[in-house]
């Protein structure tokens, strides 16, 4: 009886399995031509032209232009995940001490913000941020200011944009790591002698570490390629190194240039995630199933 | 003994809810006080109110004498065992333990005895490597226990620590707990909705009923003497036999079921006077004879209906005609009862208890 089972499942199994395979296959393929054919003729590119060689990592390597730009991309990148990070923990953790129907509601307007493209929210803040634009015609109006402030055009205004891009995806998986923390453990920090900000710091904070891994993962990669928000926003003041990339295809037509400053994007961002990867899973937080 | 820790009229609502309705408790210093009630009574608001998560809407809560009302629960030096213990899943067994004194400022190094001392209390020294969610129920309910005494508590709070367990576990921790009582000798403030381990473990009972505090005693008192049928219904199983009439001459209670005729002693009973009432009755207090003439004075005549076997005793169901069905637990020492068997039921002249009311048809009343 039970070895019949056994023969059944076990043919059966293999029945599965071709459908399984034929199911992972098809996407390994379509992936393959349409990915990975891209980036390794990106990759052989850069080495290849003009001239065989690593002519274009040395170009890399000692252009002052190309420098200012990878350098302004760092700082950016650097300052949108930092505050993206802050204000996406502060609200992921406000959501999470909130009654059900409030949680749902805000988790609602936190999608919502996924439906505008970015493009129309660019222009949105150049409207609300310009000299002339909402806000400083506000803060003019009530007579806290009296000269515009310079919000946008600028790396102020850029960040803004980026920043409230980035939001939901650091609060997504901010809100669905701090979910699997058991809530009965700060007030058992409490009961145990910790103050409030001592509880936060010694037990939610730690535990919450694998969500904020993986948010400034996806933020940092997300910002690292950021192009018209920073060339709208920056009014051509802010040159980003994807912006810059797309010149020297599309305008001064230097590909090899080009191809390996892509590599050089992707394999900083190869890394990050390698090595961010190690925090991201550091098990369990205590929710009992 | 002095009271370590009182409720006076503490009121807790929720909106239109009240949780805790003007409940007052003195618990004495070194005490095992158990908070024994149905779910949704206010053990847990209860417990966290002395915890110091819940402020009460009105009343105090005072330790030796000082109001805590407001005292935020990191100053208050209580130790407290969650039911699902709380164990920080991130820290190792030694690290959870060392928690309570890191927070206090000690170091390592000075801590260090301290903890070795508690994990040997619980035996769990082998495994100060280990983290929580390498360890078996039983052991991270220890660790738990571990962690809320290192620092010397006042008191420890337990909210039912032991009803995640199987059974044979719970009997063991249950032992364990109790002798830990007894050698560190701190009040144990302990919460649970199960009867059996609220008698055998608990210097006293406070039973919680709808927020309130429905009867406060010691187990044998609550047992033998309840106050009201929801008290005798919830510990233990009781028969209640509806009584017709009744009169007090001294120390004698008279009563009546249907035709017959019974006599009680009153002791020191407070027998309620009006009203409907009935008579509660232990299995265990009455007693099977084949013939009347055995019988004692209490005693009623009916038939065997139902025997189940319990290993070490019987339980069996007499059919009577005034007093209806009643539940009888018989030794195995005494003759097996068989069903259709005529017999005489009889109790002592001390037992059973009249309370007023008539109980609400449920599964475990044995009701007339
Ligand atoms: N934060 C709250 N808001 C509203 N009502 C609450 C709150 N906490 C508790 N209650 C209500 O107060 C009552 C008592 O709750 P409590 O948790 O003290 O019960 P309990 O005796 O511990 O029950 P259980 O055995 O199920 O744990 C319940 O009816 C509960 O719904
Ligand atoms: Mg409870």
């Amino acid at each position: 009886m039970q070895g019949d089972m056994a023969i059944t499942s076990r043919s059966s199994l293999l029945g599965k399995d071709a459908a399984y395979w034929g199911m992972v296959l098809l996407p390994a393929v379509f992936l393959a031509t349409l990915y990975l054919v891209p980036v390794i003729s990106v990759m052989v590119r850069s080495v290849t032209e003009p001239t065989l060689g690593l002519d274009n990592y040395a170009v890399i390597l000692e252009n002052k232009a190309i420098q200012n730009v990878l350098g302004k991309t760092v700082y950016i990148c650097a300052v949108t995940t930092a505050l993206t990070l802050l204000f996406g923990y502060a609200t992921a953790y406000a959501m999470c001490r909130m009654p059900e129907r409030e949680q749902r509601l805000m988790f609602f307007l936190v999608i919502l913000s996924f439906w505008i493209s970015v493009l129309i929210r660019t222009f949105a803040w150049i409207a609300v941020l310009q000299p002339q634009g909402l806000l400083n015609d506000i803060l003019i109006g009530i007579g806290i200011i009296d000269r515009p402030l310079r919000l946008v055009r600028n790396d102020l205004g850029v960040i803004i944009g980026m920043v409230h891009y980035m939001l939901p995806y650091a609060i997504l998986p901010l809100f669905a790591n701090m979910k699997t923390i058991d809530p009965t453990l700060v007030p058992a920090a409490r009961a145990l002698g910790a103050t409030p900000r001592k509880a936060f710091m010694t037990v939610f904070l730690p535990l919450s570490l694998p969500g904020l891994a993986g948010a400034s993962i996806l933020v940092l990669i997300f910002s690292s390629g950021f192009y018209i928000t920073p060339a709208l926003l920056g009014g051509g003041k802010v040159v980003m190194i994807a912006e810059y990339i797309s010149v020297q295809m599309s305008e001064t037509l230097k590909w090899g240039l080009a191809t390996s400053l892509a590599t050089v994007l992707m394999l900083v961002v190869l890394a990050l995630t390698i090595a961010m990867s190690r925090y991201m899973d550091i098990g369990d937080t205590g929710k009992k199933a | 003994m002095k009271d370590a820790l009182s409720f006076e009229s503490v009121t807790k609502k929720y909106g239109e809810f009240t949780a805790l309705d003007n409940v007052s408790l003195d618990i004495k210093a070194g005490e095992f006080m158990t908070l024994l009630g149905p779910s949704g009574s206010g053990k847990t608001t209860m417990l966290m109110t002395i915890g110091g998560f819940v402020e009460p809407s009105a009343g105090h809560v005072t330790l030796d004498g000082q109001r805590i009302t407001h005292l935020p629960p990191e100053n208050r030096n209580f130790g407290l065992v969650f039911q699902g213990y709380a164990l920080f899943p991130h820290l190792t067994v030694w690290e959870n333990v060392f928690y309570p004194l890191r927070v206090r400022g000690m170091r390592k190094a000075e801590a260090e005895p301290k903890v070795r001392d508690v994990l040997d209390l619980i035996q769990l020294s082998h495994l100060a490597e280990r983290f929580p969610k390498q360890l078996s129920g039983g052991q991270q309910q220890r660790v738990a226990l571990a962690r809320a005494l290192v620092f010397s508590p006042e008191l420890l709070l337990l909210d039912e620590p032991l009803s995640a367990l199987d059974r044979a576990l719970r009997k063991d921790l249950q032992r364990e707990l109790k002798d830990l009582h007894e050698r560190v000798g701190t009040t144990f403030i302990y919460v649970t909705h199960d009867q059996e381990e609220a008698l055998s473990m608990s210097d006293r009972i406070a039973i919680l009923r709808d927020g309130q505090i429905e009867q406060l005693g010691t187990p044998s008192q609550l047992y033998e003497k309840p106050s009201s049928i929801f008290v005798a219904n919830f510990l233990g199983k009781s028969n209640f036999v509806p009584v017709d009439d009744l009169t007090v001459e001294g120390g004698e209670v008279r009563y009546s079921v249907g035709q017959d005729r019974f006599r009680l002693s009153r002791g020191d009973m407070s027998i309620p006077q009006s009203g409907e009432l009935s008579l509660a009755l232990r299995p265990e207090r009455l007693t099977l004879y084949a013939n009347h003439k055995d019988a004692p004075e209490n005693c009623i005549a009916g038939k065997v209906v139902k025997v189940t076997y319990f290993g070490q005793l019987y339980e069996a169901i007499v059919s009577t005609q005034a007093a209806g069905d009643l539940l009888v637990t018989v030794d195995l020492a005494q003759n097996e009862p068989r069903i259709g068997d005529q017999v005489w039921l009889g109790w002592a002249i001390d037992s059973g208890v009249i309370l007023a009311g008539r109980p609400v048809e449920s599964d475990d009343a044995y009701a007339g």
